[in-house]
């Protein structure tokens, strides 16, 4: 019973945690902070799997926890990260512009850094919706507001994202396989 | 043309995710969680808890009086008439489950002809006004010409006879489609307010300040009042007599309590007290009501103390403080995020994750209406959804006759209420719509 127990945990976070520690890399901008609240969130998931494995969807659950530590943690770490950013952007390596070079965003700041400059609500549309690939009322659910909050958040952030990035941007939204797996809802030709 | 997903994809890189064994063994080191790190809180010394107690005390009446302080409402506006009293509700714990019986047809309901052309927002094209009735459409025309780029989903509230949208930092109402716009103000964001002849303007707030509301008359664009939410508190799309439904995520944006916040005397009305999602608000007979879920979480992570983990709702009344919870029936599936309440306040639709999956195995998603005065509940005959990315929501018109929705292929649909038969909307219709009055 206790085996069964823990293999389902084991399955489950084997099969969400990579995209879930994506997402948050990406919200966060610090792969190591991203991981260390992935794993809390976990944990905590772990301590009350008996609920958590009830719910109509634990995912939504674990996605949740984890960006509302990452809110809490990020707020304590704004100001490391307001320094980081500075120096990021006068040193920006090579390397990383090479990176976004070789996808077609060839323009004056990084994909990163124009992530880095949406609000914090806006990045997590964004990131939950073309990153974490979850629905609308999904990642309204993760942010606690409407649905309609998430699309409005969502345009706002894609608006801004091509306005740095300098090009037109796709909004398909595509699996870590690169198969399409769900139309673009806009259109922004 | 790169597309963001992918570019999103390349920039997080891949990615191992997190390692069971050490979740295990984070666990099984038996760190102080956020459970056992409560109960030791429990166990000061009495001097220790005075003290706190005397310094809760102390910035509650801080907060009280900053708060009273900071609101700026004027006297003599719509929404500054100070409504009657509500008690407080806590969270129901102790309610059971209503289980609505199914009969299996959507329940009839006396319709009546709507005065004002039903209006929707299309946001694939670019904005765009249509009548269902007629299928007459237009682009929606703005200063700088037809706006067919950068407003993807506008927000749009319901007024009783008009759309209110944001643009470009400006705010327009159309009083129907063969009006004129009017701009009636700077605001990225529009949201209803207790009257439908005025709207909530506000611009997105820096991280940590203050949300800034103006009442404005959606006929001359005149600021009549204004108030200012604390910090982390928004409005949730709706507002009532008893004051505006806002989310309080509080400082640190970890938690999204459900308040009605009432500008004209700068208090908390009434509080879903734990986490909650907003489905919809309604103003009837009986008093107003606030429908919603509990939330995934509690504010310190753990799952909420009134947890509703199968996405039951809770109709929360104002006046009389009483708290009804209407789950769906056991047979027809789990809820789902989405819900609406009929503008009469008498039907709730909501959706559910069906039981049965359909041939290819995959999940559907159906649409149960239930009548909450005999709390007989029907599923509606659009039960072959996928549950997929689609945005699920359904809209009422304004008469209450019909509900829309967007199911997985490209095609509105809409349903009339006490027919069994479910329409495509016109030709044209995308995904991710918005049906006002």
């Amino acid at each position: 019973m206790a085996e069964d127990h823990d293999r389902d945990i084991d399955r489950w976070i084997r099969a969400t945690s990579p995209r879930l520690v994506g997402a948050l890399t990406l919200h966060t901008g610090d792969a190591g902070l991203a991981e260390d609240v992935a794993q809390e969130a976990f944990a905590r998931a772990w301590e009350q799997w008996h609920d958590v494995s009830q719910m109509a969807n634990p995912g939504g659950w674990v996605y949740r926890v984890a960006f509302n530590l990452a809110t809490s943690g990020g707020r304590r770490r704004s100001a490391e990260q307001r320094a980081r950013h500075r120096i990021r952007r006068s040193t920006a390596t090579d390397g990383r512009r090479g990176s976004s070079m070789a996808a077609g965003v060839a323009d004056r700041i990084t994909l990163r850094d124009a992530l880095e400059r949406l609000s914090d609500r806006q990045r997590a549309a964004v990131v939950l919706r073309f990153y974490g690939q979850l629905s609308v009322a999904e990642a309204a659910d993760v942010m606690g507001c409407a649905p309609g909050t998430v699309k409005a958040l969502t345009s706002q952030g894609v608006a801004a994202l091509r306005t740095d990035l300098g090009v037109t941007l796709g909004l398909g939204v595509i699996d870590g396989a690169g198969a399409l797996i769900e139309e673009p809802e806009v259109d922004h030709a | 043309m790169p597309e963001l997903s992918a570019l999103l994809e390349e920039l997080a890189g891949p990615q191992t995710g997190v390692d069971p064994d050490r979740v295990r063994l984070i666990v099984e080191s038996g760190r102080p969680t956020h459970r056992t790190a409560r109960v030791r809180r429990r166990r000061p010394a009495f001097v220790a808890i005075a003290a706190a107690a005397t310094i809760a005390v102390v910035i509650a009446a801080t907060i009280l009086v900053t708060r009273t302080r900071d609101s700026q409402l004027d006297v003599g506006g719509p929404g500054s008439t100070a409504p009657a009293p509500v008690s407080s509700t806590g969270v129901p714990t102790s309610d059971p489950v209503l289980p609505p019986s199914v009969t299996g047809r959507a329940p009839g309901r006396e319709t009546a002809s709507s005065a004002a052309p039903m209006i929707v927002d299309v946001d694939a094209t670019g904005p765009e006004i249509i009548d269902p009735a007629s299928g007459a459409r237009r682009p929606i025309p703005t200063p700088g010409g037809v706006a067919r780029n950068g407003c993807v989903d506008c927000p749009v509230v319901k007024l009783g006879a008009g759309v209110v949208f944001t643009l470009g930092g400006r705010a327009f109402w159309m009083r129907d489609i063969a009006s004129a716009v009017q701009d009636i103000g700077a605001a990225q964001w529009a949201y209803p307010a207790a009257t439908d002849d005025a709207v909530w303007l506000t611009e997105e707030p820096a991280a940590g300040r203050r949300m800034d509301l103006r009442l404005v008359d959606v006929g001359t664009g005149a600021v009549r009042a204004r108030t200012s939410l604390d910090p982390g508190v928004r409005p949730a799309g709706a507002a009532l007599p008893e004051g505006i439904v806002t989310v309080n995520s509080g400082p640190d944006g970890s938690h999204h309590v459900l308040e009605v916040w009432d500008p004209s005397t700068s208090r908390v009305r009434w509080s879903s007290n734990d986490d909650g999602a907003f489905v919809a608000a309604s103003t009837t007979s009986t008093g107003s009501q606030i429908a919603w879920r509990a939330g995934a979480t509690a504010p310190n992570g753990a799952p909420p103390a009134a947890r509703d983990t199968n996405g039951t709702i809770t109709l929360s009344n104002l006046r009389d403080g009483s708290a009804t919870k209407v789950g769906s029936p056991a047979d027809v599936g789990t809820p789902v995020t989405g819900g609406s309440l009929s503008p009469d306040g008498t039907t709730l639709a909501s959706f559910v994750s069906l039981s049965a999956l359909n041939a290819q195995g995959q999940r559907r998603v159906g649409l149960v209406l239930t009548d909450l005065r005999t709390m007989q509940a029907s599923t509606a005959p659009v039960a072959e959804l996928e549950h997929g990315g689609m945005s699920i929501a359904a809209n009422w018109s304004p008469d209450g006759s019909s509900l829309y929705f967007v199911g997985a292929g490209p095609q509105g649909q809409a349903l009339r209420i006490g027919d069994p038969v479910v329409h495509d909307v016109p030709d044209g219709f995308r995904p991710s719509f918005t049906v006002v009055g």
